[in-house]
C-alpha cells in the first residue's frame, strides 16, 4: 500500500480550521444530529490528510470523560422543559427526551472540540503551535510566558522526579494529613528555586541584548493553507447552515 | 604602540545589597586572544567577577573597560554584544522552544536581517557540531549538548570576549574533552571560571588564583599549582 499524500499546512492554518471547528460546533443546536455527524467525518479527514496517529488521538479525547461525568450526575435533577446550554431548539419533536439532549449536547460538543484539538497538538510541535499563533497577532507577552512555560515545567518536572526520588529513598511514603507539612516546605523550595532561575535566564536574556521586546521570527506559508482553510469554510459553513 | 586589551578590570570592588562582600579591589586585564583561567574555591567571587564584565552587576567601585569600552550603562548595548557570558547551567541559558530560536534571540535583539541571522545560527551551531539539530528543544538535547548549545548562542553574537563559568562541570570524560577542544578552537579572548586544575593547565597560558574576593596570585599554572601553600589557601587542594 503506497503511503497517501501528506498535506503539508502552516501551524496557523491548523489553528484556524481547529478554531471554526470548535465554534460551529458549539453555535449547532444540539438536535441537529447529521451536523454533528459531518463534524466528525470532516475531523477524521482532517487527521487523515496530516497524518496523525489516530488512536492515540482518540485515546487523548478520552480526557473529557470526568468532565461529561459531572454533568450527567446532575442531569437526573435537571427541571423538565426547555434542555438548558441548547440554542433554538425549535417546536419539532425530537428523538431525545430533553434531559437526555442536556447530556448529548455536552457530550458530542466537548468530545468534539476535545478532538479537533488534540489532532491539533498531535500534528504541531509545540514550538510551531506558538509560531502559528504569533503570526496570528496572539499578545507576544502572553506567548513568551507560554514558551518559558512549557520551557521550564519540563525542566521543573525532572527536578520534582529527582526530589520525589530522593524522598523515597529516605522512606518517606505521603500518605496522613501531619505529613503535609514536609510537602508544603517541598512546595516551598521548588518556588525559591524557580524564582532563582526566573533571575538567572532573566540575566541570559540580557546578555544577548533582550531589551523588553521579544524578536519575532519570520513566517512561512504552504501552497496548500488557502485551498485547506476555503476548503475547510465550504465543508463547515455547509453543515452548520445548509439544508438538513 | 600598545594594543587596546580585551577586557581590563581596575580596583574592581563590588558588596551584594544585602551587605556580603564579594570583590575586593580587583584588577586584571586580558589581551585579545588571551585566555585566562580564573581559579578559587567556592564563593571566591569568580562568578560575580564574570557578571561584571557585561554590567549584569554594577560596581561599587573600580572600571571595567572592554576592548576600550567602559562598561556603564549607556554601553551595555554595544558591551554585552561584544562579551558573550556562558552561564555554568545550560539550562538557565536555553530558555526558547527551539534550538534555532535560542541561538537567533541575540541576533534578532541585535535588529539583524533574517538572512544573516539564519547564517549566523547555521554557523554557530556548526562550529559547536551541533549542526542540523535547530528543531530540536533544549530539553531533548543531552547535558554534554546544552552546554555546547549554550556557547552557540553566545557565539552568534559574534563577541571578542567569551566568559566562561565552569564550563567542564557535571560533564562525563568525553564530553569534558570535547569542550575543551572547543574552547581551545576559538580565537576570542576567553575567561574561563573553574575549579578544574586540569582543565587550567590545558587551556590556560595564565591563571589568576583568587580568594575571598582578592586576586591572591597570578601567573603560569604550572608554577602556582605546585605551589602546596597557595593552593591550600585557595581550597584548591
Amino acid at each position: 500500500m503506497s503511503p497517501g499524500p501528506i498535506l503539508f499546512l502552516s501551524p496557523r492554518t491548523k489553528i484556524l480550521i481547529t478554531l471554526a471547528v470548535v465554534v460551529v460546533c458549539v453555535s449547532t443546536p444540539a438536535n441537529r444530529f447529521p451536523a454533528f455527524l459531518g463534524y466528525l467525518a470532516f475531523l477524521f479527514g482532517f487527521a487523515a490528510l496530516i497524518r496523525v496517529e489516530l488512536r492515540r488521538v482518540l485515546r487523548h479525547t478520552l480526557a473529557v470523560l470526568p468532565f461529561l461525568l459531572m454533568i450527567a450526575v446532575f442531569v437526573p435533577f435537571l427541571p423538565e422543559g426547555q434542555p438548558a446550554g441548547s440554542l433554538s431548539l425549535g417546536s419539532s419533536v425530537h428523538p431525545f427526551p430533553s434531559k437526555l439532549l442536556v447530556l448529548w449536547n455536552s457530550a458530542i460538543k466537548a468530545w468534539t472540540g476535545a478532538f479537533a484539538l488534540v489532532i491539533l497538538g498531535a500534528s504541531t510541535p509545540f514550538p510551531e503551535l506558538l509560531h502559528g499563533l504569533e503570526h496570528l497577532r496572539f499578545p507576544r507577552l502572553l506567548l513568551a510566558l507560554l514558551a518559558v512555560t512549557h520551557r521550564y515545567g519540563l525542566v521543573f518536572a525532572e527536578e520534582f522526579s529527582r526530589t520525589r526520588r530522593a524522598l523515597a529513598a529516605r522512606a518517606f511514603r505521603p500518605r496522613w494529613l501531619w505529613q503535609a507539612g514536609a510537602i508544603g516546605r517541598l512546595i516551598g523550595s521548588f518556588f525559591l528555586r524557580a524564582y532563582e532561575r526566573g533571575e538567572r535566564v532573566y540575566l541570559a536574556m540580557l546578555g544577548r541584548g533582550f531589551t523588553g521586546v521579544f524578536p519575532v521570527a519570520p513566517h512561512t506559508s504552504h501552497a496548500g493553507d488557502l485551498p485547506a482553510l476555503i476548503l475547510s469554510a465550504i465543508i463547515l459553513a455547509g453543515l452548520r447552515w445548509g439544508a438538513a | 604602540m600598545t594594543l587596546t586589551p580585551a577586557v581590563s578590570i581596575r580596583d574592581l570592588s563590588y558588596t551584594y545589597p544585602d551587605g556580603t562582600f564579594a570583590l575586593d579591589s580587583v584588577s586584571l586585564e586580558l589581551k585579545p586572544g588571551e585566555v585566562l583561567g580564573l581559579v578559587g574555591p567556592n564563593g571566591a567571587g569568580k562568578s560575580t567577577l564574570l557578571l561584571h564584565l557585561n554590567g549584569m552587576l554594577r560596581a561599587n567601585g573600580g572600571a571595567v573597560q572592554v576592548m576600550g569600552i567602559p562598561v556603564k550603562p549607556k554601553n551595555y548595548r554595544e558591551v554585552r554584544r561584544r562579551v558573550g557570558l556562558v552561564f555554568q547551567n545550560p539550562d538557565d541559558q536555553l530558555f526558547c522552544p527551539t534550538l534555532f530560536e535560542d541561538v537567533a534571540f541575540g541576533p534578532r535583539n541585535l535588529g539583524l536581517q533574517e538572512a544573516e541571522v539564519t547564517a549566523r545560527v547555521r554557523a554557530s551551531l556548526a562550529a559547536v557540531g551541533l549542526q542540523g539539530l535547530d528543531n530540536k528543544s533544549a530539553h531533548h538535547l543531552s547535558f554534554g549538548q546544552k552546554r555546547r548549545a549554550a556557547i552557540a548562542t553566545v557565539l552568534a553574537m559574534q563577541p571578542d570576549v567569551l566568559a566562561l563559568d565552569e564550563p567542564t562541570s557535571n560533564l562525563d570524560p568525553r564530553g569534558k574533552r570535547l569542550i575543551t577542544e572547543l574552547i581551545a578552537s576559538f580565537h576570542h579572548a576567553r575567561i574561563i571560571v573553574t575549579h578544574d586544575l586540569d582543565l587550567a593547565r590545558t587551556l590556560c597560558p595564565r591563571v589568576a588564583v583568587m580568594a575571598q574576593g582578592r586576586v591572591i596570585a597570578e601567573g603560569n599554572p604550572q608554577e602556582l599549582f605546585s605551589d602546596h601553600d597557595l593552593l591550600d589557601q585557595a581550597g584548591l587542594r
